[in-house]
């Protein structure tokens, strides 16, 4: 399917297509009133909330907007085969760096084009109020400089623990460990295992620690985390990879020693936790907390708003612990973007619809949103009095409580990307099947991290052709 | 000659654990449809509730309102099976009463065609329906659907109007019947039970197709499976609604075997008692 996608992908946008507006008149965001545009998205916090309440933009433009969300994988195969088909039934895409954007950039449209033109109601706060990782991990695709996508949520994983257990048990602990427990940036990955095994000793939940650790996508999110800790990576310039995205992205680096002792202790972090973990994905360790069966876990912070209303007040956000290189956060997040494909006015209509949904008014109102939530990806919002007093309990907007170690995991030195590559797909599940079999006792760790390095090796030298 | 009473109470016992297994699920989904958000997701089975049909007002009134999923699913699954039976009827009847060389190859290349699985035929079949301006369309929903269904409803109903002596037509035809009037009085009112099997089938394919409508259909023509893959969102999975979609979808057809059971038991022997 990808081949047939990408062969008739360039022939289908090698020309521009200049908006024709519908309306004229002094409004620009009313240049397109009338026009009728499909936005296809994951089932995401913020794509429930605008979908629950597009008045305000219905009102602002008199565009109509049809919003189709779906799970990632089968917004995947439908916009792979909207570009193959040389015309765009979807104008505004849910662009995930590694599944879309890598391999179907030369289908999106550079935003530039919009965000330059005079003639569009200006971005709110420029290219620059965006989190700058953000908007490079989600937004861009090598060296040129376009902007394929505007940052739209952004899942990033951190500590969540049980506040209440670690104030009740944190003399004691420190006693009994030798060190202060209390999560944060400064606690190792081998001091997290033995707070678990403590844990582990306790009445008040029958686990310390639960991961991710089924054979799935969430897996390699799960051990990515530990991989980047102990100074191993993926391919060679780990997060410039990231930022920018490559489509060569060299021989795979998981044959070295830092990623077999990575391996190794996720091995063992995962051999004392929940068993469940072998099953869970990132939902499963999220019910796993909330159901008081772990008492702390690496997870994706936008779980904050349902662990409140659950566990309301018990549940804290640090950054992830270091390892002996660094402290490493796996980001998540996704842009929105324009098929190239998109043209007339649904295509300047598509652009207000990216403008508008990414609009810091518009990610306050999802955060408020009781179907939505999600994270802001604006800087400016993260600084109104509204935002900052949510941060802290009574919270009305309770994702805003993971905003001190979310911001802390998005520093340069703190993030985790994945490579941004075309392929990537195909990698990642080489990869998370190899672990998986690690953690069943089939292979040892050097074992697993040489068979994964193998067949990404292969998957690379097959190449991408766009 | 009546079984022994160990061997009757066994198969009785294996009976019910079949029941048990296949209606079990069942009637949990329509206990989770009634319960509320934490009891659905309570980590303990909740087997006494005060049933509430915030699942079901939530399902008709949030973002993603259910009732155009309900009417394209109910058009496009109804509007396929009554093609599918139509045609083919009248293809399986022509199938059966032509004598011509090669009849079983032509009968077995008919049900060859549903031997493919559905994702190898869906990137074709998009690049054609794109072409036809079919994508995004209960018409190319439906014809998408009859790909799959018309080929089994005419091998079926061939095997049906097999069953069916030809000397029946034969008398009618003596007796001054045209040939359409001794398909229409005589041969057709005899394969009811094929037509009512071939309907339903027909109907539960399309009713419950995930893998054609994801790719075919969009915004003007999602059906019931696809909103129900709205609700496994990335923070987590929507069971109490999860549950009332799964209610409404398989509802209508455990109702619509329920009436037609009779016809449906009867055309699913038929083959076995005539040895088809």
């Amino acid at each position: 399917m990808a081949g047939v996608t990408a062969g008739t992908l360039l022939s289908s946008c090698a020309a521009p297509r200049t908006p024709v507006p519908a309306a004229t008149g002094g409004d620009p965001w009313r240049r397109f009133a009338g026009a009728e545009i499909n936005v296809i998205s994951e089932n995401t916090a913020p794509t429930a909330a605008i979908a629950a309440d597009l008045a305000p933009f219905t009102q602002l433009t008199g565009v109509k907007v049809n919003i189709v969300s779906l799970e990632l994988q089968a917004l995947v195969q439908r916009v792979a085969l909207d570009m193959a088909g040389g015309q765009a039934q979807y104008d505004v895409i849910y662009a995930d760096p590694y599944q879309v954007l890598a391999p179907y950039h030369d289908g999106l449209a550079d935003l530039r084009e919009f965000i330059d033109d005079r003639t569009y109601p200006p971005l709110e706060g420029g290219l620059g109020d965006f989190v700058p990782t953000q908007l490079a991990a989600a937004g861009s695709f090598g060296d040129g400089g376009q902007v394929y996508a505007l940052p739209y949520d952004a899942p990033t994983m951190v500590w969540q623990y049980r506040a209440d257990l670690f104030a009740k048990y944190r003399s004691r602990m420190e006693a009994e460990l030798g060190f202060d427990p209390t999560p944060g940036p400064e606690r190792t990955w081998e001091e997290y295992r033995k707070i678990a095994e403590w844990f582990n000793g306790v009445d008040d939940v029958p686990y310390g620690t639960g991961h991710q650790a089924k054979q799935h996508d969430s897996l390699m999110c799960d051990f990515s985390n530990v991989l980047w800790s102990y100074g191993g990576d993926y391919f060679e310039n780990g997060q410039e990879l990231g930022l920018k995205g490559s489509t060569t992205p060299g021989r795979c680096l998981l044959r070295e020693p830092a990623a077999v002792e990575a391996a190794e202790f996720y091995r063992s972090l995962v051999s004392i936790a929940h068993p469940g973990s072998l099953g869970w994905d990132w939902d499963g360790v999220g019910t796993a907390l909330r159901a008081g069966q772990i008492a702390m876990a690496p997870n994706w912070h936008e779980y904050a708003a349902s662990n409140e209303s659950v566990l309301p007040g018990k549940v804290e956000y640090a950054p992830l612990p270091r390892g002996p290189h660094r402290s490493a956060n796996i980001y998540g997040g996704t842009g929105i973007g324009i098929s190239a494909n998109s043209s007339g006015a649904r295509r300047g209509a598509a652009w207000l619809f990216v403008n508008w949904a990414t609009s810091p008014g518009t990610q306050l109102s999802n955060l408020k949103s009781k179907v939505g939530g999600g994270t802001p990806t604006r800087n400016s919002l993260y600084e109104l009095p509204e935002a900052k007093a949510a941060m802290h309990r009574p919270s009305a907007l309770p994702n805003m409580l993971t905003a001190t170690a979310v911001g802390a995991a998005w520093e340069a030195e703190r993030i985790g990307l994945r490579p941004k590559i075309p392929m990537w797909n195909e990698c990642d599940t080489a990869l998370f099947t190899e672990l998986s079999r690690m953690l069943a006792g089939q292979q040892t760790a050097k074992d697993a991290m040489n068979r994964a390095a193998d067949r990404i090796d292969r998957i690379v030298a097959r190449g991408w052709a766009a | 000659m009546k079984s022994p009473l160990a061997l009757r109470v066994l198969g009785t016992a294996a009976l019910a654990a079949v029941v048990l297994w296949t209606v079990v699920p069942l009637i949990w989904m329509l206990m989770g449809s009634f319960k509320s958000t934490a009891q659905v997701t309570s980590p303990d089975p909740v087997f006494f509730f005060l049933p509430t049909l915030e699942n079901y007002v939530r399902l008709f009134t949030g973002a993603n309102n259910l009732s155009p999923y309900l009417l394209h699913s109910v058009v496009a699954a109804v509007g396929s099976s009554v093609i599918a039976t139509v045609l083919g009827t009248l293809g399986g009847y022509g199938l059966s009463r032509t004598k011509m060389k090669g009849k079983a190859s032509l009968s077995f290349w008919f049900i060859s065609t549903r031997m493919a699985p559905i994702a190898a035929v869906v990137l074709p079949l998009f690049l054609m329906f794109r072409l036809a301006g079919l994508v995004d369309t209960l018409p190319g929903l439906i014809l998408a659907y009859l790909s799959f269904n018309l080929p089994f409803a005419v091998w079926i109903m061939s095997a049906f109007f097999d069953g069916v002596p030809p000397s029946l037509e034969e008398s009618a035809r003596v007796a001054g019947c045209t040939p359409w009037q001794a398909f229409w009085h005589v041969a057709l009112p005899l394969s009811k039970a094929g037509l009512v099997t071939t309907a339903v089938l027909c109907l539960v394919f399309a009713w419950n197709d995930y893998a054609f409508a994801t790719i075919i259909s969009g915004p003007n023509s999602q059906t019931l499976p696809i909103a129900a893959t709205q609700l496994v969102t990335q923070t987590g999975v929507d069971w109490g609604q999860l549950t009332a979609i799964g209610t409404i979808v398989v509802l209508p057809m455990i109702l619509a075997g329920i009436a037609v059971r009779r016809w449906l038991v009867t055309g699913m022997t038929l083959g076995a008692v005539t040895g088809e």
